[in-house]
């Protein structure tokens, strides 16, 4: 049977559920839906409780998590839970804040940024980004960009980040801003309520943005040198991008490039109307910058300057990126004629003649296309068709049409080009497929053509164009271009093809994970391996080759040792708020004139200006939510923030579920208890029952530490301690105020202090770590450690945080758990006390920092009187009433074994405390008097009650004396009685882990018996008593204590030392306070 | 250089030892507490072993109430032995226990500032006549400030001093009162903090001498004693006669001019009216250490009082049981509890004492949840007495 209980919702009865459960040593797994404790609903319910949750030993607390499933019966329950990530680490978060100070996107409805808090006090005290999942823009893009994250950023006018961003993930922000055929945009969310954002022509705003304060971006950081070289075959857009990722990877890189431009397609395939030479040379230039070589007019193959196996000889790894530069064939008659150009090699022709005007290839565009030409037909539906097309309007050519065999819908040509196309002049003829070419002395007169309908779907997809019988026909051209597509070529290979490997299509064949061609250290991607062909898709196949490469070149063995990415997140997809399906049109893209386009090769679209690029980036629905605009990450010193986590689940053994409010399971039947959101009477009940099923175990906890002797009567000097001073900069929270390193160095001159260092972060695991390892080797006795505890107590009060409960863990100075540091630990907060308040003055808030911390220093060398006391409250429990709730109560108390003691009499007299009540009950001669630990009172009326008023002079007290319950005649009786018996049980396991250290202890030889003492404490915890050997002095009762120190502030003698400090201690720290400087 | 504790040992005696235990007999400390013997210390440092004493608790028992020394076969000093250690063991960083909270230990220390400006004249009020240029200095002590910690046991300081003005404007005596007087530091010396006496001792005979007169009265004991001998042994004569007002007012003359003035009061002293009893309370300082022991029984005499002595009266009288706000506990109880049961003893109707730490001492242990039926007496000062008498 498991003695494990899970609790799903955290409202004021979740959490009175678990505290009581896991004080009377149950485990306890606390469910909330939310990232936060007590929902996001604002509760006003104490915080202190809810911390107390997230600091309880036996209670887990599962935040975002939600109950999925319920199987087994009786008490042996499986319960499957999932957790969706805070992609926060709970461990590292200091609540700086400093993320959301940066976060671009505001969660629509909810007016938060996308990383967040609760307002006013969050439990845990952990930031949480809103991500619900990849929004769709990210998710289409096959180069990794984070899309909606760039969008924030440039709406939030931040476009240096933006471009950074960018260029994290591809080298070619310009070029994509203009060619890209942006998935994103087709996969915008923004079209369900008016059009797609225009989402590349931002990218473009940015990559060409020069508004102050704007300025070029740096390269992004390098890892150390490798001394790997690896050479790279083609410097298209995979091969430049393997240079890019591999250079920052600490790899040299050499890019070998058979033409005389750089850029692979992107220089001689896309024309320079759409992509300005410039754009190229500019991104490039970054690249060598970087440390890329790239050598050009240099052929691999077996009749060029170097083969595949000399480049293997030389270099430690080899990358093909070739592209697919041969075109395909129309395979129909008179294509042998001269008028019969292919289009991919007009347009390289076009492209290297107007880049390189002084070398031969002017004269071989002459060649291919003669000025007699006025009349052209281009065959085809892709990017290559409409870009040979407008670049025969542009050399001169009137009339120019282009013809493809299927309809509008099917063409995979990017629709605005298309536009752009007709809107030029070019006609397109669609269901129309060319035949015949017909020559005359050869020369191009005619194509003969036939009208295409529509069939059944293919293989890719797209249906099937079929020939119309009888609607042949001819067009009279001078010149028909042929551009259906391409595939590699591959005859620079040689005799090393084979070993490579080729697909049937003819593409170079590689593994699908390491991007590895047949060849050992011989890697390919890009156009070369297969469609898809598009710049972005060859970037993302060149990222994911660069990674095995990065590996091999490691040493790592493919594909087993590739690091293993994040799983990829599922696609958000939120509902659209009704005030979000506003329209806001789409930014049109201003463009030069179609005259003055056709006159030449201007670049045609103009770029946004900045009105423009902002209005068009706030039309972003901020699908995500969160961005992943990564710039929390880049913010965050703790290093809490991680995108890469990803739901998890788990399954618990669990002997009962309590369901607080509206929560819902099947399965689990008589074990499944269900309590009101508020309900917090109900809420203890519910847990007397769970104790009643599963049986709750008192045991006592060994006593963490020896009781230390207290100082006798006299002073003891300053003794000899080894102090160590360690000071949390939190980052930069505290060292951004305080100073830090002249605080530290002020402190190894204080007497005692033989060690003194400042801390990056002291509530992380390593903060600890590094203070336990200096008490080791510096042979500390006592710790300072200044940061943002106020004290080691083990409690929480309204001040506390999930922080300050982690620090105390780490340092083991609550009741269980951590690592024991055997030394001394002192807490000062200097966040809140000097770099929060005195955030507007360093030098009052480091004065003020170096007198807390000498003060407790200070408070160091005098001998420490606390010391943990653990005392078991044990004995009988004085059930006290006739009515129902006295029956339950008793009933449930004795199924755990505690002795009961049923009594209904009128009580006389009333002494005592919790562990050693003493009552006397009826009259006369029928008086008799019990002793009982604990009392639990269920009168049946407040009449009933008046009485024990009386006695106990209870005077509105009766909750604050400890051991003594009273079930509320107002309450459903059974409710109460159960609630009182769950109580009853926390408090006795209470007990057994110990009271704080500072409880009060009474040195008898002082002790004058005055019972000022006994006359004050609200508790009862502290009486005089007379001793075996016949004195009187005060005695203090352990378990009822609260460490107040009412009593020894009062004690004429000085006999009683209490709460957090001796006399002597609070002395020493208003000296040093004093004379601090 | 010389061995301090050696120079101790020579000054106070303590060679001439004789081991007999004496002290340690008659010790009401070692009544109560059986861990402490004046004899097992003297012999601890004269054996050389002086620092297992001056660390110990035991340095800071003793009451310095001179039982010891007074029936001590070879005067060895014993209180001021305990003095000097004391001073010694301040020095190596040990101190007594401090009562209530340190406040008085604070109150004393704040008064060595030199720049402390003080207005301690408040209390004087309606027919109470002073004069700047008396030749009697009335020296108020610490009345005024006890009054704040010990309201609530029902003690009221100033009324001593009021009672005090009174009775010597009643003989035609028109004192100065000092607006500026500080603590004289006893406490302190006795405590072992020298340091601090001497400032205070400095700054009170700058202005004690600042006034011109001859004669200082006081109504406390332990500030006659401290002006009168321990000024001059540790700073400076105040070159003025020193008298506790019991004293004065048992002298010949003024004794007679009481008389004179309580028969011409509406309640004469007869032999038919019922004349009231009281035990007196020797406070050491005035007793053991002045040898006054007549003064204050002939002026209760004077008012018709009837004296019924306690088993320990004048030299054996019993210490009320803490000294110089120290190291008070279940011993200082034990002690008053037994000597206020010996004054219950007696039957007497009231506790008169001339000392108000004697009275506050007892006013506080009688305030006792189990024992308060038992040893419940009121307690009386002696000036307040003939004050009331006269009115």
């Amino acid at each position: 049977m498991a003695r494990e209980v899970l609790i799903l919702g955290s409202d004021a009865a979740g959490l009175r559920a678990a505290l009581d459960l896991a004080d009377a040593g149950l485990q306890v797994h606390l469910v909330e839906p939310s990232p936060f404790l007590g929902g996001n609903r604002k509760t006003s319910y104490q915080p202190g409780l809810r911390l107390e949750a997230v600091k309880h030993p036996r209670i887990t607390v599962w935040t975002n998590t939600t109950l999925t499933r319920l199987a087994g019966e009786g008490a042996d329950l499986r319960a499957e839970v999932r957790s969706w990530p805070r992609f926060v680490d709970a461990q590292r978060c200091t609540a700086c804040g400093d993320c959301e100070e940066v976060c671009p996107v505001v969660v629509p409805g909810q007016g938060h940024t996308a990383i967040h808090k609760l307002p006013g006090v969050s439990v845990p005290n952990i930031y949480v980004i809103d991500r619900q999942g990849r929004a769709p823009c990210t998710d289409a893009c096959p180069g990794g960009i984070h899309v909606q994250g760039y969008v924030a950023l440039i709406a939030a006018g931040r476009y240096r980040e933006a471009l950074d961003l960018i260029y994290e993930a591809v080298p070619f922000p310009g070029i994509l801003g203009r060619v890209c055929h942006h998935p994103c945009e087709t996969n915008c969310r923004r079209a369900e309520v008016d059009q797609a954002l225009s989402i590349r022509n931002l990218k473009r705003f940015v990559a060409d943005c020069t508004l102050p304060p704007f300025h070029p971006s740096n390269p992004p950081p390098f890892r150390p040198s490798t001394g790997k070289h690896v050479a790279i075959v083609g410097s298209g857009p995979s091969g430049l991008t393997v240079a890019y990722e591999l250079v920052r990877r600490g790899h040299a890189v050499t890019v070998f490039e058979a033409l005389p431009v750089v850029g692979g397609m992107m220089a001689v395939g896309i024309p320079a109307y759409r992509l300005p030479r410039e754009v190229i040379r500019r991104e490039v230039a970054r690249l060598q910058e970087m440390g890329v070589e790239i050598r050009c007019n240099t052929r691999i193959g077996p009749d060029g300057d170097l083969s595949v196996d000399d480049l293997l000889d030389k270099y430690d790894a080899v990358f093909l990126g070739v592209g697919a530069h041969r075109p395909r064939n129309l395979v129909i008659p008179g294509e042998e004629l001269p008028g019969v150009v292919q289009g991919i090699e007009l347009l390289r022709t076009i492209n290297l003649a107007q880049q390189l005007p002084d070398s031969e290839w002017p004269e071989r565009l002459r060649q291919l296309l003669p000025p007699h030409v006025r009349r052209a037909a281009v065959i085809g539906g892709g990017n290559t068709a409409i870009d040979v097309a407008r670049c025969l309007l542009r050399q001169g050519v009137r009339d120019v049409r282009v013809l493809y065999r299927r309809s509008r819908d099917e063409m995979p040509a990017i629709p605005d080009e298309v536009e752009d196309a007709e809107r030029e002049g070019i006609p397109i003829e669609f269901l129309t497929q060319p035949i015949r070419v017909i020559g005359e002395s050869e020369q191009v007169v005619g194509l003969e053509c036939v009208r295409m309908e529509l069939g059944e779907p293919d293989e890719s997809g797209r249906r099937r164009p079929v020939p119309i019988a009888g609607s042949e026909f001819i067009v009279e051209v001078d010149l028909v271009v042929p551009a259906i597509g391409q595939q590699p070529d591959l005859d620079f290979l040689g005799e090393a093809l084979g070993e490579c490997g080729v697909t049937r299509q003819g593409n170079l064949l590689v593994d699908p994970v390491t991007y590895m061609t047949g060849k050992p250290g011989v890697f390919a991607a890009g156009d070369a391996i297969g469609q898809p062909w598009s710049v972005i898709d060859a970037i993302g196949k060149g990222k994911r080759a660069a990674r095995a490469m990065d590996a091999f070149l490691r040493g790592l063995r493919l594909p087993d040792e590739l690091a293993v990415e994040a799983p990829p997140m599922p696609v958000a997809r939120r509902e659209l708020l009704p005030e979000e399906k506003g329209p806001k049109p789409r930014q049109p893209m201003p463009t030069i004139s179609p005259a003055e386009r056709t006159g030449g090769y201007a670049e045609v679209e103009l770029g946004f200006d900045e009105a423009t690029a902002l209005a068009e980036a706030s039309r972003c629905l901020s699908c995500g939510p969160c961005a992943e605009c990564l710039a929390c990450e880049k913010v965050c010193q703790p290093r809490a923030i991680d995108h890469a986590m990803r739901e998890e689940t788990a399954t618990l053994d669990v002997g009962a579920v309590v369901l607080v409010g509206e929560g819902q399971v099947t399965g689990g039947d008589d074990r499944v208890y269900h309590v009101a959101a508020d309900d917090v009477v109900g809420a203890s009940a519910v847990a007397a029952r769970v104790m009643a099923d599963l049986g709750v175990a008192l045991e006592v906890l060994p006593t963490p530490s020896a009781t230390r002797r207290l100082p006798l009567a006299i002073r003891h000097p300053p003794f000899a301690i080894r102090i160590g001073v360690f000071v949390c900069k939190c980052g930069s929270e505290i060292a951004d105020v305080v100073d830090v390193s002249t605080v530290v160095a002020q402190a190894t001159h204080w007497p005692g202090v033989v060690y003194a260092a400042p801390l990056d972060f002291a509530c992380q695991a390593e903060g600890a770590e590094t203070i336990a390892a200096a008490v080791r080797v510096h042979g500390l006795d006592g710790v300072v450690l200044a940061a943002c505890s106020c004290c080691t107590l083990d409690q929480v009060c309204y001040g506390c945080t999930s922080q300050r409960v982690r620090c105390r863990t780490h340092l083991g100075v609550l009741a269980d758990g951590g690592q024991q540091i055997p030394a001394r630990i002192e807490l000062v907060n200097i966040r809140e006390q000097c770099a929060w308040v005195h955030a507007d003055d360093a030098a009052r808030a480091t004065a003020k920092a170096r007198r807390l911390i000498a003060a407790a220093v200070a408070r160091l060398r005098e001998p420490d009187a606390r010391r943990r006391v653990v005392e078991p409250v044990t004995g009988p429990v004085l059930v006290w009433g006739r009515g129902q709730a006295a029956e339950t109560c008793a009933g449930l108390l004795a199924r755990q074994g505690v002795a009961v003691i049923r009594e209904a009499s009128q009580p006389v007299e009333a002494r005592g405390s919790l562990g050693d009540y003493t009552v006397t009950l009826g009259y006369n001669d029928a008086s008799r008097t019990v002793s009982a630990a604990v009392i639990v009172l269920a009168p049946a009326s407040a009449t009933d009650f008046a009485p024990w008023e009386r006695v106990f002079d209870l005077g509105g007290l009766a909750g604050r004396r400890p051991g003594l319950f009273v079930c509320s005649p107002e309450q459903e009786t059974e409710k109460s009685g159960a609630a009182v018996a769950a109580q009853v049980m926390a408090l006795l396991g209470r007990s057994r882990r110990g009271a704080d250290g500072n409880v009060a202890q009474v040195e008898a030889v002082r002790c004058r018996a005055c019972g000022t003492c006994e006359s004050l404490c609200e508790f009862g915890a502290i009486a005089v008593r007379q001793t075996a050997a016949g004195g009187w002095h005060a005695v203090v009762n352990a378990a009822a204590c609260t460490g107040c120190g009412t009593c020894a502030a009062h004690c004429p003698s000085g006999a009683i030392v209490a709460g957090y400090s001796t006399d002597a201690q609070i002395e020493a720290m208003l000296k040093a306070v004093l004379s601090a400087d | 250089m010389p061995d301090p504790i050696k120079q101790t040992i020579t000054r106070h005696r303590a060679y001439y030892c004789l081991e007999c235990g004496k002290c340690t007999a008659t010790c009401p400390v070692a009544r109560q507490d059986s861990g402490f013997s004046p004899r097992r210390i003297v012999e601890e440092v004269v054996a050389g072993r002086a620092h297992a004493v001056l660390e110990s608790p035991l340095a800071w028992a003793c009451l310095t109430c001179r039982r010891c020394s007074e029936i001590c076969p070879s005067d060895v000093h014993y209180s001021e032995f305990t003095r000097e250690l004391r001073i010694l063991a301040r020095e190596i960083g040990h101190q007594g226990a401090c009562t209530h909270g340190d406040t008085i230990h604070t109150w004393m220390r704040m008064m060595a500032d030199p720049a402390l400006k003080q207005n301690r004249l408040d209390w004087l009020m309606g027919d109470l006549q002073v004069s700047p240029t008396s030749d009697t200095v009335y020296w108020v002590g610490c009345l005024p400030y006890y009054d704040v910690l010990f309201r609530r046991q029902g003690f009221q300081g100033v009324d001593i001093a009021r009672a005090a003005v009174r009775v010597l404007n009643a003989l035609d005596i028109v004192p100065a009162v000092l607006a500026d007087e500080r603590c004289c530091g006893h406490d302190l010396l006795w405590q072992g903090d020298v340091n601090t006496f001497r400032h205070l001792a400095e700054l009170n005979l700058e202005l004690l001498r600042s006034t011109g007169a001859r004669r200082i009265v006081t109504s406390c004991p332990e500030c006659a004693y401290t002006l009168k001998v321990d000024y001059p042994a540790f700073v400076g004569n105040t070159g003025m006669e020193v008298l506790h007002i019991a004293e004065l007012l048992s002298a010949s003359d003024l004794l007679s001019a009481i008389r004179h003035l309580l028969s011409a009061t509406r309640h004469p002293p007869s032999a038919t009216h019922h004349s009231p009893s009281a035990t007196y309370q020797d406070p050491c300082r005035l007793g053991r250490y002045m040898h006054v022991y007549d003064a204050p029984r002939q002026l209760l005499r004077a008012l018709g009082i009837e004296i019924v002595e306690m088993a320990h009266a004048g030299k054996t009288s019993t210490c009320c049981g803490t000294s110089g706000w120290t190291n008070c506990g279940a011993t200082s109880k034990a002690i008053q509890v037994e000597r206020l049961r010996e004054a219950r003893a007696t039957g007497a109707e009231m506790l008169v004492t001339a000392c108000a730490k004697c009275q506050i001492h007892f006013l506080c242990a009688m305030d006792d949840p189990r024992l308060g039926a038992e040893i419940e007496m009121p307690v009386r000062d002696l000036i307040t007495l003939v004050a009331n008498a006269l009115e």
